[in-house]
């Protein structure tokens, strides 16, 4: 009787005015010192991951340099400086506090909120607990028991921080409107419903476990990389399920269990019961992306931070070498935001080109006379084989050959002393997986080419400093087919694709690029819901879930169907073949409508390094809005026509 | 009733299929037992979860491993190895008897990753994963698949080994400095171990003590009471604590500790031998060095290095001492730093598992020819560079050397696969006892035999030179598609070699011409001034002026064309005494300590009063003062130096004053 009266008391205090007033002060207080507490610690560790320019031998006092020995001097000193610059922006990431002050903040505002919702306590009892649990499997236990100390610890704070941003998502959704009784109505049912609490709790456990899958003996940047990929596309995918199931299920459900009768009795119009149910949808899907998109971001700050590969401690390198090459190419490749520039090709006047058109289609023409058709068609697929041909030939180099291709607009990666990285893969022949080839690059302003070892068909990166870019923004790049050093040539002629010659620069930083890809990351989600239960309004909850998923499979695959209709023709040595026909003929214009949907990719951008531009993030909301008011416009009139009435379940 | 038909049609189809279940079940499962094959179809403790989950997906792990290769393949491509990597590990976890993605997935490790990092450091750990995962995990899991074995055998010789790679140097030494701490440098081949048979014996020595070390610690203490005393106060005093697992991935285990302690006492002691110098390492384990050189636990510590030794060798390297053994009697005297003779162990490791799977009919399954060329070119490379000059605290002096013991052998196997050949042949009809098409083997064995002679007449070793120039004419299974080839060798030893480096085109080219000269003048100091064969250090020390005064003669240097490559490899001047003295003093300085004076103080005299001048020029004196003793300690001074520098003073001015008129041309 003592301890329930007790926890009564307790509960009451935590819900009282005053409570909530102090408690927020210490949590802000608490959540201030901390931040303070690192930037101060930073900043004076800073200088120690500094490095310094070491400055030239000064000549001796008699030497009487010459104008041109005084230049080479300088421009060494130039060269040093800027290599130092280069270092040392890579290592400021050590002091930057960035990811610690918007982690504590979440943190802080996270504990307001609790503290406000009346469960200060019960939360801190909560945390208390789990730290009874965790604190000795992580300090007197071996490995395992630490990584399972870890997990138990995931899943609290996941669980709780799901636990007050739905009830701060009730608050929202607070207000006296219809749209937005149904919406809290969703909430209530997605803690109900089983399928959803599978898929939340499949996610939470998901979450908690993916840090501790990591291998401790790959690279820190692929470890960052594997993370940021399984982290945010398969939270995404498993949230994505969970929406697809919820939308249905709160549609289709109703209206089999006869609950909808309950509500359409009321004045409640169907634009509004749509409205309503998908706001509910895309409402818990932002509550759960945040959660993981904020578990996702801390653990790769934290991760960021640890030892990489040829480092005695986080970004101190072995052996007194200033930077590892995984560090580097994390902080420049991984956690970065990049733009590529891809090489000028050449670019035919057009009466070039149309006299190589009729040149080709003369010679068709005298090859078969009587069977050479001239249609418009040819006329297109010519102009487009010889505007590709030129362009391969241009990308090609022959043995012992060299080309300098030119790359444009990199005036702004020369003014901020970026380190460029060069992306390039190349192609010969078959590709034999066992060939090598020794390719030699003339980069400006560098004191020897450097030779690369290039396995075939495979993507590989080379760093590029800014000072090979001159004054007009221009990189000019040559590339010989041959190992200049040994004096040998490769084989056979090396064809670099289309897409293998890129050179990236740094345009932002890689949070606001997590900002933007889980933008629209919730976007997605936001057109999966409405697709999900615009196909509820008129199917089975069976039929609907299968309407759904296929919609969701396709999105998500069109480019790979696009790509795999190219190769698949309905003609095939001249016979028309009908099944293929009507397979192109289905998934032609599915795969078109999809494209817009599968090619952001923004997962893969943020994995790559590459800029999400917020040009993207509006394209994807028009492109995605649009068709979710399409598709809104379609349920609503379905939904307007349908007999709710009868009997329609079981 | 059309339904009752249809379930009596299905049930005398289920019960027919039963029978023959029933029936053909015993021979499937006794031929996939014979066979090897079985693999555990029911979880057992201790197993991986995954293994419960490939089990689980039953026929559709099939169709999910697929996808997973295609997807890996893709994102190999696309250069994003991270998930590549990490693709390929599930695949080898759900399907571990599937040897195609071990090899596709070390493959990928060790040559496509690998080069796709620019730091030696970087790379090796990629290729060290790729012959990890081989050797710890896709041989274990496919104990008698040939081309696992194979696969790995590949990247020892052709990765480490080879020349391909740039950052190759950087593995070979990390590959022999791991060695060094397994093992141990090979014992030291004194004057009576000269002869390969007595040498092989001496190693068969050496590996039986860790063959019969003891199997556990227990083990240890029981043989030795002091040993428990020894591992605690390792634990307590120097925290080295013996009761947690000897080793780890990175080599940072304590059993590696100790053993790396115990490597770096022995290349001190190696000083303190040569040069009367007691050296230390201030920034070591100061209370380990202690135990290690604790008089009164010696013999405990013996017995527990022993046992840590071949605890990493089996648990780790998943190495067996006996068939290390048996290779080193088979084979010659494999020092297990050298990288070929880690391929010649898993290539012929595999054959040998893959023999007694391999059968008339599924002969074909197996790449015997490709695995058998490997034990070949490994016996081959060990001819090549089977004498390896390493010591852990100097890392950066590697060096290899040709090593005779491997030129009989070499033969031994090409009869033996000569033999294997030419019986598929027969049965093929391609062989009559009339007719006999070209050999690879033997275009092969011609070649090595002809480095063999001339390697051979270097060292001053005339008989078995000739006895070797002899087979060369001789050998009944050599091509005989050259017409000009008995003109050729009709000719006395001496003349043909002299011939073979006059005429030779290849001798023509400066960088080959270098190769000789400094390679002979190399095993003079190595072979003959390090190891005290001084009889091996004239011989090839005149064989390197005899081929100087060819080149020289041959004017090889005295062309325009020439004139600046000359120029710019200043170790190779028309002097030769001052070569010999550039390439002593090179040595020197690369070998540092103890190595170094031990070679300078056992050259003659006139050759150590050249390479005391070049070594003061090439600033060596600031390099061995670093430790606070001074340069002439090591390398005392003899009379002649002052002429010589003297001498060398007056050259360059001459070299100077001739410079303007190389530019002119």
């Amino acid at each position: 009787m003592k301890i329930r009266d007790t926890l009564s008391r307790l509960d009451r205090a935590q819900h009282s005015l005053w409570f909530k007033i102090i408690a927020s002060v210490v949590v802000a207080a608490l959540g201030v010192a901390a931040i303070t507490a690192h930037v101060v610690v930073a900043r004076a560790s800073q200088s120690d991951y500094r490095v310094q320019v070491v400055e030239p031998r000064p000549p001796p006092p008699d030497a009487n340099l010459t104008a041109e020995e005084k230049a080479a001097r300088e421009a060494a000193r130039s060269i040093a400086e800027a290599n130092a610059r280069q270092i040392n922006d890579v290592l400021s990431a050590h002091a930057d506090v960035t990811g610690v002050v918007v982690g504590v903040a979440v943190l802080t505002a996270l504990a307001e909120a609790v503290v406000w919702l009346g469960l200060g306590l019960t939360s801190l009892a909560v945390l208390l607990v789990l730290a009874c649990i965790s604190a000795p499997l992580e300090y007197f236990g071996n490995q395992r028991a630490a990584d399972v100390g870890k997990f138990i610890a995931s899943i609290g704070v996941l669980t709780m921080a799901f636990s007050v941003l739905m009830e701060l998502l009730k608050i929202l959704y607070g207000g006296p409107w219809r749209v937005l009784a149904i919406a809290r109505n969703v909430i209530n049912e997605a803690v109900r419903l089983k399928v959803s609490l599978v898929f939340i709790i499949l996610l939470i456990f998901g979450l908690a476990s993916l840090p501790g899958l990591l291998d401790a003996g790959t690279p820190l940047r692929y470890r960052v990389q594997l993370f940021l990929s399984y982290g945010t596309g398969g939270t995404f995918w498993v949230i994505a399920v969970l929406v697809l199931f919820l939308s249905v299920g709160t549609v289709a459900f109703e209206q089999r269990d006869r609950v909808i009768w309950q509500t359409m009795t009321k004045p409640v119009a169907a634009w509004q019961y749509l409205l309503g149910k998908w706001l509910g949808v895309v409402g818990v899907a932002a509550v759960l992306l945040t959660v993981s998109a904020s578990g996702v971001f801390l653990f790769t700050e934290y991760l960021s931070g640890q030892t990489a590969v040829g480092e005695v401690r986080p970004f101190v390198a072995r052996n007194g070498e200033t930077l590892t090459e995984d560090r580097e190419a994390l902080q420049t490749q991984v956690l970065s935001a990049r733009l590529a520039v891809r090489p000028d090709l050449p670019a035919p006047t057009k009466d070039d080109l149309t006299a190589q058109v009729k040149d080709r289609i003369d010679r068709l023409r005298a090859s078969d006379p009587i069977g050479f058709k001239e249609t418009q068609q040819l006329v297109i697929d010519t102009y487009r084989d010889i505007a590709d041909e030129m362009k391969t030939r241009f990308l090609s180099i022959e043995p012992n050959q060299g080309r300098t291709f030119v790359f444009r607009g990199l005036k702004t990666a020369k003014d901020e002393n970026q380190l460029l990285h060069l992306r390039y893969k190349i192609n010969v022949g078959g590709n034999d997986p066992r060939t090598v080839y020794r390719l030699t690059f003339f980069i400006p302003n560098q004191p020897a080419p450097f030779i690369r070892e290039v396995p075939l068909n495979l993507t590989l990166t080379m760093p590029i400093p800014a000072s090979a870019i001159d004054d007009d923004g221009l990189l000019k790049l040559t590339v010989g087919n041959a190992d200049l050093e040994r004096q040998v040539a490769n084989p056979e002629t090396l064809t670099f694709p289309p897409d293998g010659l890129e050179v990236f620069y740094k345009v932002g930083s890689y949070r606001l690029n997590f900002a933007r890809v889980m933008v629209i990351l919730w976007f997605k989600l936001a057109f999966l819901a409405m697709v999900a239960i615009t196909a509820a309004t008129f199917l089975s909850f069976a039929v609907a879930s299968m309407v759904a998923f296929g919609a969701f499979i396709i999105a998500e695959g069109a480019g790979f169907i696009w790509e795999s209709l190219n190769y698949y023709d309905a003609e095939v040595e001249g016979k028309l073949l009908i099944h293929r026909l009507i397979i192109r003929i289905i998934a032609l214009p599915i795969a078109w409508a999809f494209r817009f949907y599968s090619e952001m990719k923004p997962t893969e951008n943020l994995v790559d390094g590459r800029l999400v531009a917020w040009g993207q993030v509006a394209t994807a909301f028009l492109l995605l809005g649009t068709t979710t008011a399409v598709l809104y416009g379609i349920g609503v009139a379905i939904f307007r026509q349908r007999e709710l009435a009868t009997y329609s379940g079981q | 009733m059309r339904d009752r038909t249809a379930q009596l049609i299905a049930a005398v189809v289920m019960v027919c299929c039963l029978v023959a279940s029933a029936f053909m079940a015993p021979s499937v499962a006794a031929s996939a037992g014979r066979n090897r094959l079985v693999y555990g179809d029911t979880v057992e403790e201790g197993d991986p979860p995954e293994v419960a989950l490939g089990i689980a997906m039953g026929a559709f792990r099939g169709l999910f491993v697929n996808i997973l290769w295609i997807r890996a393949n893709d994102r190999k491509q696309e250069g994003r190895y991270y998930d590549a990597v990490d693709l390929a590990k599930t695949i080898t976890r759900l399907q571990p008897r599937f040897p195609r993605v071990w090899a596709f997935h070390a493959w990928n490790l060790a040559y496509n990753i690998s080069v796709a990092t620019n730091t030696p450091e970087e790379r090796w750990n990629w290729v060290s994963q790729g012959i990890r995962l081989l050797r710890d995990e896709g041989i274990p899991k496919n104990p008698n698949d040939l081309l696992v074995h194979k696969e790995l055998g590949w990247i020892f010789l052709h990765k480490v080994q080879g020349f391909m790679d740039d950052a190759n140097g950087y593995y070979k030494r990390q590959h022999a400095r791991d060695w060094t701490i397994v093992l141990g440098p090979p014992p030291r081949r004194d004057a009576d171990h000269i002869p390969t048979e007595a040498r092989q014996k001496q190693l068969v020595e050496w590996l039986t003590n860790v063959m019969n070390a003891k199997e556990t610690l227990a083990d240890v203490i029981a043989g030795d009471p002091r040993a428990q005393e020894l591992v605690d106060r390792l634990r307590d005093e120097a925290g080295i604590d013996l009761t947690l697992p000897f080793f780890k991935d990175d080599g940072s285990g304590p059993g590696e500790q100790l053993l790396t302690l115990i490597e770096e006492q022995r290349s001190l002691g190696r000083v303190l031998e040569t040069t009367g110098l007691r050296a230390g390492r201030p920034d070591r384990n100061a209370k380990a060095v202690e135990l290690i050189n604790n008089m009164e636990l010696r013999p405990a510590f013996r017995l527990l290095a022993l046992h840590v030794r071949k605890r990493v060798l089996v648990d780790k390297y998943h190495m067996e001492p006996d068939r290390m053994i048996r290779y080193t009697e088979a084979y010659g005297p494999l020092d297990w730093r050298h990288p070929a003779s880690h391929a010649l162990y898993w290539a012929q490791r595999g054959i040998e598992n893959a023999l007694s799977r391999a059968t008339a009919e599924n002969k074909r399954d197996f790449d015997f020819l490709n695995t058998d060329r490997l034990v070949v070119q490994a016996v081959q490379e060990l001819f090549r560079t089977g004498d390896l000059y390493f010591d852990i605290l100097n890392p950066q002096f590697y060096m290899t050397m040709p090593s005779v013991d491997y030129i009989p052998v070499y033969g031994d196997i090409l009869e033996v696969l000569s033999k294997r050949e030419a019986e598929e042949w027969e049965s093929k009809g391609v062989m009559t006892s009339k007719t006999r098409p070209y050999q690879l083997y033997s275009a092969g064995y011609e070649n090595f035999l002809k480095d063999a002679v001339r390697y051979l007449y270097r060292r001053g070793d005339l008989n078995a030179a000739q006895t070797y120039f002899d087979k060369l004419i001789t050998y009944a299974k050599l091509n005989t598609n050259d017409p000009f080839r008995p003109e050729k060798f009709n000719m006395p030893l001496k003349e043909w070699v002299v011939k073979e480096i006059s005429e030779e085109e290849r001798f023509a080219v400066p960088n080959v011409a270098l190769q000789e000269v400094v390679g002979s003048l190399q095993g003079a100091y190595l072979n003959g001034l390090l190891m005290g064969n001084m009889k091996l250090f004239r011989d090839c020390y005149t064989y390197a002026a005899q081929v100087h005064a060819v080149f020289v003669k041959r004017q090889v240097f005295n062309v325009a064309a020439n004139a600046e490559d000359a120029a710019r490899m200043e170790i190779f001047a028309r002097d030769f005494p001052r070569v010999a003295g550039q390439v002593l003093a090179v040595l020197i300085g690369n070998a540092g300590l103890p190595d170094g004076p031990a070679m300078y103080q056992r050259a003659p005299d006139d050759l150590k009063a050249r390479t005391y001048v070049l070594m003061e020029r090439m600033n060596l004196r600031a390099y061995f003062e670093q430790g606070g003793t001074s340069f002439d300690v090591f390398f005392p001074p003899v009379p002649g130096i002052e002429e010589y520098r003297a001498q060398l003073d007056a050259d360059d001015k001459a070299r100077a004053g001739n410079k303007p008129s190389l530019e002119h041309k």
